[in-house]
């Protein structure tokens, strides 16, 4: 019961948060020079035809109208017509998250488990020489730019040795999971270089804790004490960890998808942008800030589900 | 030099960590002054017959599609990926600091209100708001650094907020005010050197974010404009080359990734001197 | 006499000839990979080539321009006649014609069609506004009425915004029949995944026999040029366009697959905005067209995959083969600017669509060529979706782009490309020369033929002397497909007609 209310107070508390993010997610676009109906009409388009699209689109009506109509949208679940295909952006955005949920689920999956076992290692053999390596290591992932290291993945994997496809989506399971491997290497590898730090400071303030000390003193085995407390406390943290840097995983997709041609959101942001379509550009930004608020919260669910003496007063 | 603490001469001596990433800005700073003029090559000039060149005697880096030697661009575009990589960490960081220190001074609504803005902006990821905003604007450099400006300063007035609301209660603080200093003073010569530190540090890591944004952005058109050689522009360049002219687009990128490491080194030796531990 | 071991036999071998027989027999699904999606499948709210290309598989029109892009061929209409003055156009359409769920194809569709071709939702109103009366004489025929003569008409009825759409289907839907089009072209789509592939299979009620060879057809969009041309290499694809310029060689040498080369009704030029100082001045503007040494560009860029442009035209029908391009002539370029008042030269920018990688290639080169005559050009990155509207707004002082036709006859470009005033002022560059806007009053109202064909050429003529434009290129589109894929090409409207294709 403490729980449910725990949930909905977590709720409540992100209602301003929302309303504030459709705020930002409107403004932003509206300091635009051009002018998008002119823009769509390509090359064939006169002022009669622009100015006909003008008034389709609603773009000439005052700001605080054109807000008001936004929000109501949103609250009815749409978020207008896309300008370039006349869909509703809603249904725009349906189609590509499936591709982007897939890329940042298979990410965070490489993340964890390059995470975990690389943060023990460097925190049990803290200063020694594995530690030092994994530092290096991911000092210098961490400096790539993602769209460089998926470049260059490509060329090995893919150019010089054909083991991976070059870009796309693929088709079915099997097919996407074989076009992800190289994309969500590169958000993972990237990812895991911000987290191991984390993750080995962590786990080292853990081993040097109270009931750590008792655990030996009862007799323990060394490979219990560490499986067992040592772990499950890390995994805490890891949720916590990997919680703060989902916005860093989900804002890289955007690169990472449009190198990779993966029909996802990022990559409709990209291309959205660049034909000045100006309702998904709107959709895609609330979207993303949703998504991450959406992680964070099933993170902090996960956190106080796993352990319920965490629940915040 | 007393604000650096005591022994700071005895402190640096003993880090390494500062040492190498001192060496390693030495190092970057030089290529980009002096690097152009060593290399004779003229890093914009068109040569369509030594196009596509491998990496070799006369151009260790090769040369790309329209025969520019590619050593030559990456030394070239140093310091302009550096300017503008200064600027979008510079100007957030004094505007982020000065808020933060007004905020956690302050209190009250002020300082409601804005935690309420960043809880807000902190749901969208940076780089989705850069792009956004950048993408609106159009590619320039000015709009480049008015969205780093307006987005990158919450992590910055975050950090120092939580400094200064430690701070204020300390001792110093509640010395100067019981002298009769006004806020601003108080605020500005005594609180603000106190709590820049762990700004001065995050900024270390917010220059690697920001070259890695930057080239990004430079890698979709959005960022500095051709022929003005830029890393991410180069990458992009190269990318249609890449089966049969690899070297256009690893180059580059290697840079890139000799600025994280200076940087990021250059960090842990900055915070071990500035915050010693124990 | 026959065991029954041997009948069996037989019988067993029989069934098994039959079967292989059958296999072969049906033609197998042509896999094709493409830069962009379609946005839409309504052919009046379209404007981009993916789209249209799309369209153009899925609908018929009257009629459609000939393989070779000289002339126009009946489509659905199996004939039509035109009256003496020019003002009455009637169409017989074909007795099978019809649509994909079986319905034939009525004079009623026909007019309903041109009619929202033609009306206030429609992009393209403007084209078909001409016809001022519809009338329908029985299912099969259809009279239109024009209150004056319009050469073009019958050009711009073999556009995709003239698609023949099932007029009671579109009525009771509304927009969601462009979710699930019926049309009366050889395909009809039943799949589409957005951004990532069409699935399309032929459609069975097709009117020309025997046709579409193809049993059906995937779309796959591939946005990475590199990736189109590994997967048509590994045979995972059978056909693809748009590959870049420096990688048809390589292609070529592959024994698997064969490259085409297309010489497409495209012009690559420089706009220059003559309401800006110095552009003002024609000497100018032929300086600048004699300071660009164009051949570099088409050898090393384009990899000789086009030529040199002597005009703002693309090579279409009436093109002027005896007006010569400007040579290169750096001496030429700087004895006019100074005559212009520019011994020095003068600075100026130039926009550039960065996305695109030829374009940028282009760009280099022009700023490098130009700097030798004292230009200096400051180039400026613009998204290729924001161009258009920059330069029609006048925010521009020279500007790298292009002009394609999707017509045959080339009065829809030129209207576009050298008239002001008109719908673009001489695409955008506000050069007005009475005598074009003259000749093309006229050759609207001119019947077809040499007379007609004159017109164009001084047209064309005028149009490179007062040099509004730095003529530059006329590119190739490219293609490639695997050999045991045939009857693959494409138009010179760009799009890929695949009712010939068949896969051994």
């Amino acid at each position: 019961m403490k729980f449910v209310w725990f949930l909905l107070g977590r709720l409540l508390q992100l209602v301003p948060v929302l309303i504030g993010i459709t705020a930002v997610a409107f403004l932003l676009l509206r300091v635009m020079p051009g002018d998008p109906a002119t823009l769509m009409l390509g090359a064939r388009g006169n002022a009669e035809d622009i100015a006909a699209l003008t008034r389709q689109l609603g773009l000439d009506r005052p700001l605080l109208q054109q807000y008001v109509g936004f929000l109501g949208d949103v609250a009815t679940g749409s978020f207008g017509l896309s300008i370039a295909s006349r869909r509703a952006v809603g249904a725009e955005l349906l189609d590509r998250l499936g591709p982007t949920l897939a890329l940042v689920g298979l990410s965070t999956l490489i993340a964890v488990a390059l995470t975990v076992p690389l943060a023990l290692l460097s925190a049990v053999r803290r200063g020694r020489w594995a530690d030092h390596a994994i530092k290096l290591v991911f000092i210098a992932a961490m400096s790539m730019p993602a769209f460089w290291l998926g470049l260059l993945l490509v060329l090995l994997l893919s150019i010089a040795v054909p083991v991976f496809p070059v870009s796309g989506y693929g088709d079915g399971f099997l097919g996407h999971l074989h076009h992800l491997v190289l994309p969500s290497l590169v958000i993972g590898l990237g990812t895991a270089a911000l987290t191991i730090r984390a993750l080995r400071s962590s786990i080292i303030g853990v081993l040097g804790a109270d009931y750590i000390d008792t655990a030996r003193a009862k007799g323990l085995p060394e490979r219990s004490v560490l499986w067992r407390h040592v772990l499950r406390n890390s995994l805490m943290s890891s949720i916590s960890i990997l919680a703060v840097h989902t916005s860093w995983v989900i804002g890289g997709t955007v690169v990472v998808e449009t190198v990779f041609g993966i029909p996802g959101l990022g990559h409709l942001l990209v291309s959205s942008i660049a034909a000045r379509d100006y309702p998904v550009v709107q959709g895609l930004t609330v979207t993303f800030a949703l998504l991450v608020v959406a992680i964070n919260l099933l993170a902090d669910v996960a956190y106080v589900a796993v352990d319920p003496r965490l629940t915040l007063s | 030099m007393s604000a650096l603490g005591a022994n700071w001469w005895k402190r640096g001596a003993g880090n390494r960590n500062l040492q190498v990433g001192l060496a390693m800005l030495a190092v970057l700073l030089l290529a980009g002054a002096i690097g152009p003029w060593l290399v004779r090559w003229d890093p914009i000039e068109i040569d369509f017959a030594v196009a596509l060149q491998r990496p070799g005697a006369a151009h260790p880096f090769g040369t790309d599609e329209l025969g520019r030697d590619v050593l030559a661009r990456v030394l070239a575009a140093t310091f302009v990926d550096l300017k503008v990589v200064a600027v979008c960490v510079v100007l957030p960081f004094f505007i982020g600091s000065l808020i933060g220190l007004a905020s956690g001074y302050y209190g009250g609504w002020f300082d409601l209100a804005l935690m309420r803005l960043v809880d807000i902006l902190l749901a969208f990821p940076h780089y989705v708001l850069v792009i956004a905003i950048v993408g609106s604007l159009g590619p320039g450099i000015a709009n480049l650094y008015l969205a780093f400006a307006l987005v990158v300063w919450i992590s910055f007035a975050r950090i120092v907020r939580a400094e200064v609301l430690v701070a204020r209660r300390a001792e110093y603080a509640q010395a100067a005010r019981l002298l009769g200093y006004g806020h601003a003073r108080v605020m500005l010569r005594h609180i603000l050197p106190n709590v820049i530190t762990p700004a001065i540090i995050f900024m270390m890591s917010d220059v690697v974010l920001t070259i890695l944004a930057v080239t990004s952005l430079g890698f979709l058109g959005l960022g500095i404009q051709p022929p003005t050689p830029e890393w991410g522009l180069m990458i992009a360049e190269g990318r249609t080359f890449l089966q049969d002219a690899w070297w256009i687009s690893v180059f580059p990128g290697l840079a890139i990734v000799y600025v994280g490491i200076t940087f990021t080194v250059l960090g842990e030796g900055l915070d071990d001197f500035l915050r010693p531990k124990g | 006499m026959f065991s029954r071991a041997t009948v069996l036999l037989s019988g067993v071998l029989a069934i098994v000839l039959a079967l292989c027989g059958a296999q072969a027999a049906t033609a197998a699904t042509l896999r094709l990979g493409v830069a962009a999606d379609a946005l839409s499948t309504d052919p009046i709210a379209s404007s981009d080539n993916p789209s249209i290309w799309t369209q153009l598989l899925l609908y018929d029109q009257l009629v459609r321009p000939s393989r070779d892009g000289t002339r126009l061929e009946p489509g659905i209409a199996e004939s039509w006649r035109v009256s003496a003055d020019g003002k009455e156009y009637e169409f017989k359409l074909r007795a099978n014609a019809k649509f994909s769920n079986g319905e034939p194809v009525t004079a009623q569709d026909v007019e309903y069609s041109l009619r929202r071709a033609a009306g206030e939702k429609s992009q393209w109103g403007r084209f078909f506004r001409p016809i001022t009366e519809y009338r329908v004489v029985d299912a099969r025929t259809i009279v239109m009425r024009l209150d004056t003569p319009f050469t073009p008409m019958l050009n711009n009825l073999a556009m995709f915004s003239a698609s023949i759409l099932p007029a009671k289907l579109v009525e009771s839907q509304g927009p969601a029949f462009f979710d699930k089009p019926v049309g009366s072209g050889p395909f009809v789509l039943t799949q589409w995944a957005r951004g990532q592939k069409q699935t399309l299979v032929k459609n069975p009620h097709y009117w020309e026999a025997g046709k579409p060879r193809l049993d059906g057809l995937t779309v796959e969009i591939l946005p990475e040029d590199n990736s189109r041309v590994l997967k048509l290499k590994a045979g995972e694809l059978d056909a693809i366009i748009g590959i870049p310029f420096n990688q048809v060689d390589g292609l070529k040498g592959d024994p698997n697959v064969a490259v085409g080369v297309v010489n497409a009704f495209r012009t690559d030029l420089v706009q220059l905005n003559t309401t800006k100082k110095p552009f003002d001045d024609v000497r100018v503007r032929q300086a600048l067209n004699y300071a660009v040494d164009k051949g570099p560009i088409v050898q090393n860029i384009l990899r000789g995959n086009g030529s040199i442009a002597n005009s703002p035209l693309p090579l279409m029908a009436h093109h002027n083969a005896d007006l010569k391009p400007y040579p290169y002539d750096v001496d030429k370029a700087k004895a006019l600017l100074a005559a212009a008042g520019y011994p020095n030269g003068f600075k100026t920018s130039m926009l550039v669509a960065g996305g695109d990688a030829t374009a940028r290639q282009v760009a280099a080169v022009l700023q490098s060529s130009l700097k030798r005559v004292g230009v200096e050009v400051e180039l400026q990155n613009i998204e290729s979706s924001s161009q258009f509207g920059t330069t029609k707004a006048g925010n521009f002082e020279m500007s790298l782009s292009r002009a394609s036709s999707d017509t045959i006859d080339p009065d829809q470009l030129i209207g576009f490309l050298v008239v002001n005033p008109e719908r673009a002022n001489a695409y955008h560059t506000q050069w007005k020369d009475d005598r074009i806007n003259e000749l093309y009053a006229l050759e609207r109202r001119t019947l077809e033929g040499e007379e007609r064909g004159r017109m164009f050429k001084e047209i064309e003529q005028r149009a490179h002397e007062g040099a509004p434009f730095i003529f530059l290129y006329r590119q190739s589109l490219t293609f490639a497909h695997r050999k045991n894929v045939s009857g693959f090409t494409l138009m010179r409207t760009s799009n890929y007609d695949l009712r010939d294709v068949d896969i051994r």
